[in-house]
């Protein structure tokens, strides 16, 4: 039932974008179907969905979740998008051609000679 | 109001790799050059030194930078850093290479400082984790752009916005962000080096992440385009 109900949603739908009746109908299966997660349940597996540490039959659960609840979708979709983007930033941090400061490597270096000194 | 393009879920998302040129950075000197400078280190020489300081201290200043967020505080731990690899070149065997041995000395010695730093109660985060409807569903929006993180990186204000997001978090969760997955540590790693359990870091993270999220809202806004 389930299966059949997700099955014809997603034909209906197709590649358009969800209208008000079929996000109707996708909030109802997420209600009333057995074995739907919640959206709290979804936020306790987004992690580990992630990771790639879910089981099959969880990441199916967590992936028919998404694909009828479209603030979730939102949520993950822009999750990964603000991991990426903080990736990206550090990651071009560390190309500047920035050298070491004059005076800090001048501290370094009589700092070792002190130590050798001691 | 353009709704975001329907995709399909699972078939396209990946479980991304390890951050490239990070924990496991390469050496920038090639194996053979830093086989050379470990010699140097370990025979006492000078000029061997300094050229370890000159080449491998910029990215230590880095992650110092990133953990203290602060200039004086960064540039201590690089010193005290290079003074620790001029003590205890003994001790470097090999297993990672060198830049990777400084990357992690320069951590410790920055979580240290930070450890001692930390007087007072940091900020809460709940302000910034997801809120639910009395059905259980979730509030937000129903709709974002669907720019690539490389589009919205063509964007004046893109980076500006990341590092302010990043440096709002609150400091136990922004250390978990930064060392998992800015810096590229495993989570045992950043178990280890933050002295509690893989567990623990994987809730911070995942909050830390949620909040970086939801600071960069206004770059996924649906109007952005």
């Amino acid at each position: 039932m389930r299966e059949f109900l997700l099955k014809l949603l997603l034909q209906f739908r197709g590649d358009k974008d969800p209208g008000p009746t079929e996000q109707r109908v996708g909030s109802w299966m997420l209600r009333h179907l057995p074995g739907m997660l919640t959206c709290p349940e979804f936020e306790e597996f987004i992690h580990d969905y992630y990771e790639g540490l879910l089981s099959a039959k969880v990441r199916r659960r967590f992936e028919t979740h998404m694909q009828l609840c479209p603030m979730c979708q939102v949520h993950f979709d822009s999750y990964v998008r603000a991991i990426a983007l903080g990736r990206q930033v550090c990651s071009d941090d560390e190309q500047l051609p920035e050298g070491m400061p004059q005076e800090l490597v001048a501290a370094i270096l009589l700092a070792r000679n002190q130590d050798l000194d001691s | 109001m353009a709704r975001q393009p329907l995709r399909k879920v699972g078939s396209t998302w990946k479980p991304p790799g390890k951050p490239a040129g990070q924990a496991q950075a390469q050496d920038p000197a090639g194996s053979k050059g830093e086989a050379a400078l470990v010699a140097g280190l370990r025979a006492g020489d000078a000029k061997a030194f300094e050229e370890v300081v000159l080449r491998y201290g910029p990215r230590l200043l880095i992650v110092g930078r990133r953990i203290l967020g602060n200039e004086e505080d960064a540039r201590d731990c690089v010193q005290e850093t290079f003074l620790a690899t001029h003590r205890s070149i003994g001790e470097f065997q090999g297993r990672s290479n060198l830049g990777t041995w400084l990357r992690r000395i320069v951590t410790n010695a920055a979580l240290m400082k930070l450890r001692a730093r930390r007087t007072r109660p940091e900020e809460s985060i709940e302000e910034f984790l997801p809120k639910y409807d009395p059905n259980l569903f979730r509030g937000g929006p129903r709709n974002a752009n669907a720019l690539t993180p490389e589009e919205l990186l063509q964007r004046a204000d893109t980076r500006k916005l990341v590092q302010e997001a990043i440096d709002r978090i609150p400091g136990s969760y922004r250390t978990v962000l930064l060392l998992r997955d800015f810096e590229g540590y495993s989570t045992q790693e950043t178990a280890q080096l933050l002295d509690t359990t893989d567990g623990a870091i994987k809730v911070r993270l995942h909050r830390a992440r949620t909040a970086m999220k939801e600071l960069l809202a206004p770059l996924f806004d649906e109007e952005l385009r």
